[in-house]
This record gives structure tokens, C-alpha cells and sequence, in this order.
């Protein structure tokens, strides 16, 4: 027969109230801090998962805030291009006008301003910056795109460094930028010269009008394409941006279900336990009180 | 029959009562007693003279009761099988302090972790490839850069002090090694004389069983009962205390590594400790230096994937780049010339000073340090995982040899009581055999001679 001792018995009492005590304030940790995971060792796996989630987390939101930024890049070079647009219609309409032949010398000087005026406005427009970058110089490091007599200084296309790309998957980087002469045509064959020699050609040399007016036609048609190009890739941001979203809230929900507590389970859990806990408390005063002592007299 | 030897049965009734009601009340002192066995009296019944001789008359009863000795009731296998699971149960306690204090210094998951500074410095290449212009992101990528090195740096001083820590307290524990081994010897010698004198000495040998405990607990120490009551310690097969001498113990750090052992200072050598000394020479020699290492693994790796495409690239002025991280003595360090100028961290991949963010971009999909640094922590919350573990299941194990030991060796208060009154009875009843005595001789002397 085991004999029992006073001392063992409370020994055995007191493992059993601080067993007890323990898993109550590991749930009560758990739901003070809201999470599952307070240190590794709580759940390796789950940390692991935890660790890959929140690295996964911030990797998608430095993808969506260089897709967005791309997005505003992509935005305003498309601005851009509209109203570039809308003055070489505008030219073409002068030329059209011009070969009519009722227009005399007074109102050709007029009409040549006015080109000169289109293409001041379309250079600036080919200035614009984002920033302090200019929108279409590629990757130089230059003030303006054109220069003021309308010569392309930034990143010639097909040559290291003209596109600018945003990183917006792991594997995934679009590019957000046009070259000045993908957007406005080849330096020399560009929408300047066209304008400048269209306006020439006003004051005095009126055989030319026709072939500025193919110009014209060739500048609108490069422009509408450098147009698509940016509504396309504007586009497809505009799918990374959803799908990057959507791969957030997977992400987060992942993150919440490995690293927080179910509130509801966990005071369930703590209720229960405070009741195994004060059942052994009663059955500790219970046991402790008896003694053969109480009934000699 | 002499007409007064009852009185004499009388009297060592008397007195062997009286003497267990003093053990009995030993015992309820020391209910509450750390380390006390319980003593119980052998009675034994006087059988009268041996020899006859001329003048010794023996006619046959016993003349009265006589105690045989006191006994520590205590269960010598029991002891030895407690003081090994005691060595086990402190070997892997203190296994799992240390691994513990590794874990405390890999924080995860949470937001300001090594994982999430590693995150928020790739973090920053992403925005400088963004706007390679702006001096804000320049200046954030070597903020953060900063940041991390200094994080780590940190991480691994922490784990240095927790080493150096832990070498002290192995030092102070066989320090007191020492001293308990000179009481344990010293309570050899006095159990020796106790015992040549006939003296009891069970307290004493109590004094030296709970030194005992101690010894297994801190060096996993093994006992073999030697000559004359003297107990022997062994470590393995090497001997610590015989009889009353006992050897010194001294920790030794080898210089350089800091590796330590722990050696006979006689001699100079190294004892075979287990224990909570094994645990805490397997912490200093191993378990920290190891995720030291992991911990500059993940430097270099980090060091490695960012200087290899940094170096490649130019800063802002078109010059090539730098390394952007170093190692110094205390480890990884940013390049002071890239800290001192943001303009010196390379985003471009093309020469020639230009706003290309490429370089950058191409950083920021780096992956390696984070991944190294997320396999460290897993083996870091495996093996404090599995401590922790071990160490429930041993405590159930040594729960189970206290309550055994307690079985044989503890004070009931009950049993106690119970004897308590058996012995008044005895005693009333050898009183009241006394008194009865009296009268018959007062009836043979006043009575009868008239």
C-alpha cells in the first residue's frame, strides 16, 4: 500500500492548482494580447506561416504602390497625349484650310502664328514632369525632354535606360514610360519639325502644304498609337492593382487565422478552465482540512 | 526472582516510551521538514543475562524492553534512482532556460522583429527605384539600412551577453560545488565519529542525503556508501569525495572560442559533469555559438545579395557603387562613405547619372536573408518547442519519485497521532505497572511483617 503523507498530498494539490493556474493565464495571455502566437515556440509552424504572411503583406504593398504610382504616371502621360492631340487636329484643320485657295497672303501670316503658338503648346506638353522627372525623357537626368528649338535630350528609344518599369509582381514589372520620340515621332521626323516647317511653309512655299498635311496625318497616327500603348498598360496596372487586392485580403485573412484568436473559443476556453480551476481550489480546502487530530479528544 | 526487578522492567518501559514519544515528536516537527526521513523506534525485549553466574538468577522472563537503535526509514534505490531523474530534470530545465533566452532574442512574429526590419529595409529599394531621384527615398534606404545592421549587431551582442552570462553562473554553481563538497565531507567525518561513539547521527545523515541532492541536481554526481557510514561521490568514474577528503572543481574558458569545461583543479583534468552543468557547458559551446553563426549567415547573405548588385550599379552622380554593407569586428556595419552621402547608393544600372531605378528594382526582389532568417526562428521554436517538452515530461517523472520517496520516507500526521497514542497508552500502562508493583511490596513489608 502507498502511504500517504500530509506533505505529498499537498504537494500533489499544489502541482495540480498550478497546472491548473497555468493554462488559465496561457489563455488569458492569449486573449489580452488577441494573438495565438506570443513567441516562437508557441507554435513553430505558425510562425513560419506568420513570418512568410506578413513578408508576403509587405511585399504586396510595395506592389501596389508602385503599380499606383505607375498608374499616375501612365494617367498623366495619357492627359498629356489627348491634348497633344487635339493641337495637331487643330493643325491639321489649319492646313486644310490654308489649301484653300480663296485664303490670302494676311491670313496665311495669321494661321502660321497660330501653328507656331501649337507647337510652343505641344513642346510644353512633351516638358511635362511628374515630379521634378520629365515625362518623356526616359531615364536621363535632363530639366526638359525637348529643348527649346525642339531637339530630343533624353534617353534615345532602344537604348540602355529608356524604359521605366514598376516592379508590380514578383516576377512581374511593367513598363510605365515613352521615349519622346515614341510618343512625338523620330527626332527630325518629329511633330516639331512638321510644325515648324508646316508654318514655313505657310508664309512661302505653299506647294509644301500637301505634303505637311500627310505630316500632320503621320503625327496624329503616331500619337493615337502611343495613346493605345498607354491605355493598354494602363489597363493591365489597373488588373495587377484588383488582383494584388484581392491577394492582399487572402493574405490577411491567412495572417489572422495562423497569428489571432477565435475571442468567442478563447473565453469559452477561459471560462472553463476557471471552472476546472476553482473546483480544484474546493477539493484542495476540502482534502486539506481533515486530519485525525479533529476527532481525538 | 528479586522482589525489585519488576520495578526495573517497569523503568525501561518507562524510559523506552518516553524516548519514542521524543521521536514521535521529532517527526511532527518535521512534518513540514525539506529532506527529513522519518524515524521509528526498535523496540526490542530485554531477555535478562546471558551468562548465569553465581550471584545472577535467572528464572526464566525477560527483564523489560530495550531500544535497538533508531531508524531512518528510507529506500536506498529509490535514492538512487531520484538522484539521477533530479540530475535528468535540472540538465533539462536548465537546457531550456538557456534555448529560452535564445528564443527572447528571435521576437517573432511581430512588428519590429529582425523579420520585419529585413522586410521594411527591401521595402525601401522598392520605393528608391520608384523615384531614384529624390533624396527622400536615398536618404530612407540607408536609414533603414542602418537600422537593420545596428539590429543585428545587437541581436548578436544579446546573444554574446546571454553566453557570457551563462559562464558566470556556471562558475558561481561550482563554486558552491565546492563548498558543498567540503560540508559533505566534513559531515562524513563527523557520521564516522557519531557512529565510533554510538551517538545517533540519522540528522546528520539527513544533512548529508539533501547535500546529496543538491551535488546530482548541479553535477549529475553518482553515491556509493564507502566505508564506516562515509558516502562516496563519483562523477561517472571519477571520484569527488571519498571518505573526508574532497576534490576542488574549477570552470576553465579556453581562450579565443570562450568554450568552457569544467576541470579538477588538482590535476587540471576535465571532469565528465552532467546535470545542470552539462546543460549549461552544452548551452555556452554549442546552442549559442550556433545561432551566433545562423545569425551571421543571414548577415552575409544579406550583405552578399545587396553589395553584388550595388557594386554593379552607379549612384547618382553615374560613379559605380560602393559596397553597401561591411563587416567591422563587431560585425555588419553600413559603408560610412554610402552613409555619410545618399547620393552614393547605386539605383541605376546604367553609367553615366541618370534617374534609372533598375538597380534598385532588382534589390528589392532580393529574398534570400529573409528566407535564412525564417528558417533560424523555425529552428529556434523547434528546439525550445521540444525543451519545453522534455522538460514536462521529466517533471512528471520526478513528481512520480517524490511522491514514492514521500511514500517511504514522509511524516503522516495521522500515523503519527496514531502512535502518539499507543506509546501514552504503553507508558500509562507501565506506570500503572509500577504503582501495582508498589502495593504488592507494601503489602509484603507494611502488611505482613506486623
Amino acid at each position: 500500500m502507498t502511504r500517504v503523507t500530509e506533505r505529498g498530498a499537498n504537494r500533489v494539490m499544489l502541482d495540480n492548482l498550478q497546472a491548473s493556474l497555468q493554462k488559465l493565464s496561457r489563455l488569458q495571455e492569449q486573449v489580452a494580447s488577441g494573438r495565438q502566437i506570443n513567441k516562437p515556440s508557441d507554435s513553430p509552424d505558425g510562425t513560419v506561416n506568420a513570418l512568410r504572411y506578413r513578408d508576403d503583406l509587405r511585399r504586396i504593398d510595395q506592389y501596389k504602390a508602385s503599380a499606383q504610382d505607375g498608374l499616375d504616371w501612365l494617367n498623366i502621360t495619357d492627359t498629356t497625349l489627348q491634348k497633344g492631340l487635339e493641337a495637331v487636329g487643330r493643325a491639321r484643320t489649319l492646313v486644310i484650310q490654308a489649301r484653300n485657295s480663296t485664303v490670302d497672303a494676311g491670313s496665311r501670316e495669321g494661321m502660321a502664328k497660330e501653328i507656331e503658338a501649337l507647337r510652343d503648346s505641344l513642346l510644353a506638353l512633351a516638358n511635362t514632369k511628374v515630379g521634378d522627372r520629365s515625362l518623356f525623357a526616359g531615364t536621363a537626368d535632363v530639366a526638359f525632354a525637348y529643348s527649346g528649338a525642339g531637339a530630343y535630350q533624353g534617353t534615345p528609344p532602344g537604348t540602355a535606360g529608356d524604359r521605366i518599369d514598376r516592379q508590380v509582381g514578383p516576377d512581374s514589372a511593367l513598363r510605365i514610360n515613352l521615349t519622346g520620340p515614341e510618343a512625338f515621332g523620330a527626332p527630325g521626323a518629329d511633330v516639331f519639325t512638321a510644325l515648324s516647317t508646316l508654318a514655313t511653309n505657310l508664309r512661302s512655299n505653299p506647294n509644301g502644304l500637301g505634303a505637311s498635311l500627310d505630316a500632320m496625318a503621320a503625327a496624329n497616327a503616331q500619337m493615337r498609337a502611343a495613346l493605345a500603348t498607354v491605355g493598354a498598360r494602363a489597363n493591365q496596372m489597373n488588373l495587377v492593382i484588383d488582383r494584388n487586392e484581392a491577394a492582399r485580403l487572402d493574405i490577411t485573412t491567412g495572417l489572422a487565422d495562423v497569428e489571432q484568436i477565435d475571442i468567442s473559443e478563447a473565453t469559452l476556453n477561459i471560462k472553463l478552465q476557471e471552472v476546472a480551476f476553482q473546483a480544484a481550489l474546493s477539493a484542495a480546502a476540502k482534502v486539506s482540512r481533515n486530519s485525525l487530530m479533529d476527532f481525538l479528544r | 526472582m528479586s522482589s525489585t526487578g519488576g520495578f526495573n522492567i517497569g523503568l525501561t518501559a518507562l524510559i523506552a516510551h518516553r524516548q519514542t514519544l521524543d521521536v514521535i515528536g521529532q517527526n511532527l516537527a518535521n512534518v513540514n521538514t525539506e529532506g527529513y526521513s522519518r524515524q521509528r523506534v526498535n523496540l526490542k525485549p530485554d531477555a535478562g543475562p546471558i551468562s548465569p553466574a553465581v550471584f545472577s538468577i535467572y528464572d526464566g522472563t525477560g527483564s523489560g524492553v530495550r531500544i535497538n537503535g533508531i531508524t531512518r526509514l528510507r529506500d536506498e534505490f529509490l535514492e538512487a534512482r531520484a538522484h539521477q531523474e533530479f540530475a535528468y530534470d535540472a540538465q533539462l530545465n536548465r537546457t531550456k532556460e538557456l534555448i529560452d533566452g535564445v528564443e527572447t532574442t528571435f521576437s517573432e512574429p511581430s512588428d519590429n522583429g529582425l523579420g520585419a526590419l529585413l522586410g521594411d529595409f527591401i521595402g525601401s529599394w522598392s520605393s528608391l527605384a520608384n523615384s531614384p531621384g529624390e533624396l527622400a527615398s536615398r536618404s530612407q534606404v540607408v536609414e533603414r539600412g542602418e537600422t537593420l545592421a545596428a539590429a543585428i549587431r545587437n541581436q548578436d551582442s544579446n546573444l554574446q551577453g546571454q553566453r557570457r552570462a551563462a559562464t558566470d553562473q556556471l562558475s558561481n554553481q561550482i563554486s558552491q560545488v565546492n563548498l558543498k563538497t567540503r560540508q559533505f565531507s566534513a559531515l562524513n567525518d563527523r557520521i564516522r565519529s557519531a557512529q565510533a561513539d554510538g551517538d545517533p547521527a540519522n540528522e546528520l545523515r539527513d544533512q548529508r542525503d539533501q547535500l546529496a541532492v543538491e551535488l546530482a541536481q548541479t553535477l549529475g554526481a553518482r553515491f556509493v556508501t564507502g566505508t564506516e557510514g562515509a558516502v562516496d561521490v563519483y562523477l561517472g568514474a571519477q571520484v569527488l569525495v571519498r571518505s573526508e577528503s574532497a576534490e576542488e572543481l574549477r570552470v576553465a574558458a579556453a581562450p579565443g572560442t570562450g568554450n568552457v569545461s569544467v576541470n579538477f583543479v588538482r590535476n587540471g583534468t576535465g571532469a565528465s559533469v552532467g546535470g545542470a552543468a552539462l546543460a549549461a557547458i552544452q548551452g555556452i559551446n554549442e546552442v549559442i555559438p550556433r545561432y551566433r553563426t545562423e545569425l551571421a549567415a543571414i548577415a552575409t547573405k544579406l550583405a552578399d545579395e545587396v553589395n553584388a548588385v550595388h557594386t554593379a550599379s552607379y549612384d547618382r552622380s553615374g560613379n559605380p557603387g560602393q559596397a553597401f554593407f561591411t563587416f567591422g569586428p563587431n560585425g555588419i556595419t553600413m559603408n560610412p562613405v554610402v552613409r555619410a552621402d545618399p547620393n552614393k547608393v547605386a539605383a541605376s544600372a546604367i553609367p553615366g547619372g541618370n534617374l534609372d531605378g533598375s538597380a534598385a528594382r532588382e534589390i528589392s526582389r532580393k529574398t534570400g536573408a529573409q528566407k535564412l532568417y525564417g528558417d533560424t526562428v523555425v529552428r529556434v521554436a523547434v528546439e525550445a518547442q521540444a525543451a519545453s517538452r522534455r522538460v514536462d515530461v521529466q517533471a512528471n517523472v520526478v513528481k512520480q519519485i517524490e511522491n514514492a520517496r514521500d511514500s517511504t520516507s514522509g511524516v503522516n500526521v495521522d500515523e503519527e497521532m496514531a502512535n502518539l497514542l499507543a506509546t501514552q497508552r504503553a507508558y500509562e500502562a507501565a506506570a500503572r505497572f509500577i504503582s501495582v508493583l508498589d502495593e504488592v511490596l507494601d503489602t509484603l513489608v507494611n502488611r505482613l511483617v506486623r
